[in-house]
């Protein structure tokens, strides 16, 4: 990839100038369609902007030690790492990219939970570090299905490139692949069921109880960017590209907006699993899944 | 910078996330404010979440009158909310000290330890009181000249109680019967 | 399965918000603040001495008395007006508002006695009153 491709891609589309509202409009549709499924009105349109704003314009916390400025670090990784990973995406796949950018990919999606898990064990407060202890032990467990999945999908297509993984050929070891990591994606979002990491009711938000304003807003932003990249990843393997630029992107759309809704409707619909249950529910799939997968791996090998 | 200032001011009355706590009151203000929640009355149309930390909450919304237990943690968690912050006073109890005034236990109403910008009273209040009550406290973080804090004026007929059995409603009396 | 079903309902149901700032109806025999009808209360003192919270006290001078009421202090158990003997307190739909000054909703108001002029003559013995 070239290096103004690649800086394009980076800022421009589907980077930092397209991303970050993109991301608020996912924010905002995810709790639209919970208020709606529970019969409530929900937010407005610009909800999640003005919060952005207003945790902007919050009054800084006093640093007093060399923590407090290694806890400013973490969301700002994080927004970088995802805004990274948001222009690897594949939307149009012929638009460049380099052999094995697949792991490259996977790497840049894993890095935000593990920064919202040092985020809590560096802040100095006990309800940090039950929710870091909570949300390493769903990131090892959904992980192991998520890897598998991931490889079962890019050894049956015989490639790590994602250019070439985004023309799908119909082959059950897609589909069954892309509805695992579907599987996992509630993990990695902390959405209902498996948003025991970020209980409010029972550890104060967890690994962000001492955050406050500006370091807040780009934990939101990257949580948002965080539905976008994961979304965009899975729909952008899912669906053949039909070579009309405005076709392709209006069906990119319209799935990953599907998806949102998908997510958001089963987290509207079940309460929260405790920790022990959802790392057991984690380990049956994966258990189960991998030795699927491998063996469907190893047998379709061309 | 004045688009900017007004655009942040706008955006602060629009979104004001809450948090709570409970000084020693009997639940029932609690209860009635997490029915505000609730779909039958939605606070979330007006921006308004509940968050689980006191650092990241804009308006604290204290019930109970503060008890001898308490008044430290009150006292901790106001200073835990960053600035522009405003405090709601829920129900009774915490703008007067309602049925518990004079009890040894209870250290007086909310004014006493933290400055109050809005009073919710009700024993306990309605939700859609309780609703109106924290969207003033929101109209009033987009503009913080109009908080008005308490002057000697305000309190010079108040006896150091808080007035809490109503003896301060007549003139010139300053001690409690 | 049955949340299938409950999710189904909730969206063909639609919101069932009040949109702010629409208020619920009141029921009818709703207690709100205590109204006290002036001309009718005769100062006994009877709602301050059951009042479970003080937030009424009434306080007598030689030419009248004052009765205060604190919406603030009330917990709006209507012993007040159960007990009152002349019927003049009464707890109507209003509902005690928001505000932001210290000591804002009190309220009180003042009833002055007229004097009445007992004429005595000076010498006579009083007349003795048969029961």
């Amino acid at each position: 990839m070239q290096i103004t491709t690649a800086i394009l891609r980076l800022l421009i589309f589907p980077g930092l100038l397209f991303a970050v509202p993109a991301a608020w409009l996912f924010l905002y549709i995810e709790r639209k369609t919970i208020a709606r499924m529970q019969q409530r009105i929900g937010p407005p349109l610009l909800q999640p902007f003005y919060d952005f704003v207003k945790l902007l314009g919050k009054e800084p916390p006093q640093h007093r030690s060399i923590q407090d400025l290694l806890i400013k670090v973490w969301p700002a990784i994080s927004v970088s790492v995802l805004l990274a990973a948001l222009a690897l995406i594949p939307v149009f796949p012929s638009k460049g990219g380099f052999s094995g950018d697949l792991i490259l990919l996977i790497t840049l999606l894993e890095l935000p939970s593990m920064f919202y898990m040092l985020a809590g064990f560096t802040s100095r407060s006990i309800y940090g570090k039950v929710g870091s202890m909570r949300e390493a032990s769903l990131s090892l467990s959904s992980n192991l299905l998520f890897l598998t999945a991931v490889m079962m999908i890019a050894v049956g297509a015989h490639t790590f490139r994602l250019s070439e993984l985004a023309a799908p050929t119909a082959s059950p070891a897609r589909w069954l692949g892309l509805a695992a990591i579907i599987l996992c994606i509630p993990a990695k979002l902390r959405l209902n069921p498996f948003s025991t990491s970020s209980a409010e009711q029972e550890i104060y938000s967890g690994p962000l109880t001492e955050y406050s304003g500006s370091d807040l807003a780009l934990w939101e932003l990257a949580h948002g960017l965080e539905w976008l990249a994961l979304s965009g990843f899975v729909v952008s393997l899912s669906f053949p590209r039909t070579g009309f630029k405005i076709a392709d992107a209006g069906i990119f759309a319209f799935l990953c907006i599907a998806l949102v809704v998908l997510l958001a409707t089963v987290a509207a619909a079940t309460a929260r699993f405790t920790i022990d249950r959802s790392v057991r529910f984690y380990w049956r799939w994966s258990v189960a899944l991998a030795v699927v997968f491998l063996v469907s791996a190893v047998v379709f090998r061309g | 910078m004045k688009l900017l200032e007004k655009l942040l001011s706008h955006c602060r009355q629009k979104s004001p996330w809450l948090f709570h706590m409970n000084s020693g009151s009997c639940n029932g203000c609690d209860i009635e404010l997490v029915a505000s929640i609730a779909p039958r009355y939605d606070v979330e149309q007006l921006g308004i979440h509940l968050e689980g930390s006191p650092r990241h909450a804009d308006i604290l919304c204290i019930s109970g009158p503060v008890t001898y237990n308490t008044v430290a943690a009150v006292k901790t968690v106001y200073g835990q909310v960053p600035h522009p912050k405003a405090v709601v006073a829920l129900g009774s109890c915490a703008a007067t000290c309602n049925a518990f005034a004079g009890s040894p236990t209870v250290v007086g109403p909310l004014h006493r330890h933290i400055p109050v910008d809005v009073y919710v009273p009700g024993c306990p209040p309605r939700p859609d009181a309780i609703i109106e009550g924290i969207a003033k406290a929101a109209e009033l973080l987009g503009y913080p000249e109009r908080r008005k804090p308490l002057t000697d004026e305000d309190v010079k007929d108040i006896p150091a109680c808080g007035g809490a059995c109503g003896a301060a409603a007549t003139e010139g009396e300053t001690s409690c019967k | 399965m049955s949340i299938i079903r409950l999710l189904i309902n909730n969206i063909q149901g639609g919101s069932i918000t009040l949109p702010y700032p629409e208020r619920p109806p009141i029921q009818s025999d709703y207690r709100g603040m205590v109204q006290n009808a002036p001309e009718e209360c005769t100062g006994c003192g009877l709602c301050a001495y059951v009042c479970t919270s003080s937030a009424i006290t009434v306080q007598r001078a030689a030419d009248g008395f004052r009765w205060s009421y604190d919406p603030a202090q009330c917990t709006y158990c209507a012993r007040c007006t159960q007990r009152c003997p002349k019927g003049s307190l009464t707890m109507q739909d209003e509902r005690p508002p928001i505000y932001q000054q210290l000591g804002g909703l009190k309220q009180y108001h003042d009833v002055k006695k007229k004097k009445k002029a007992v004429v005595i003559p000076p010498s006579s013995p009083q007349p003795v009153e048969a029961n």
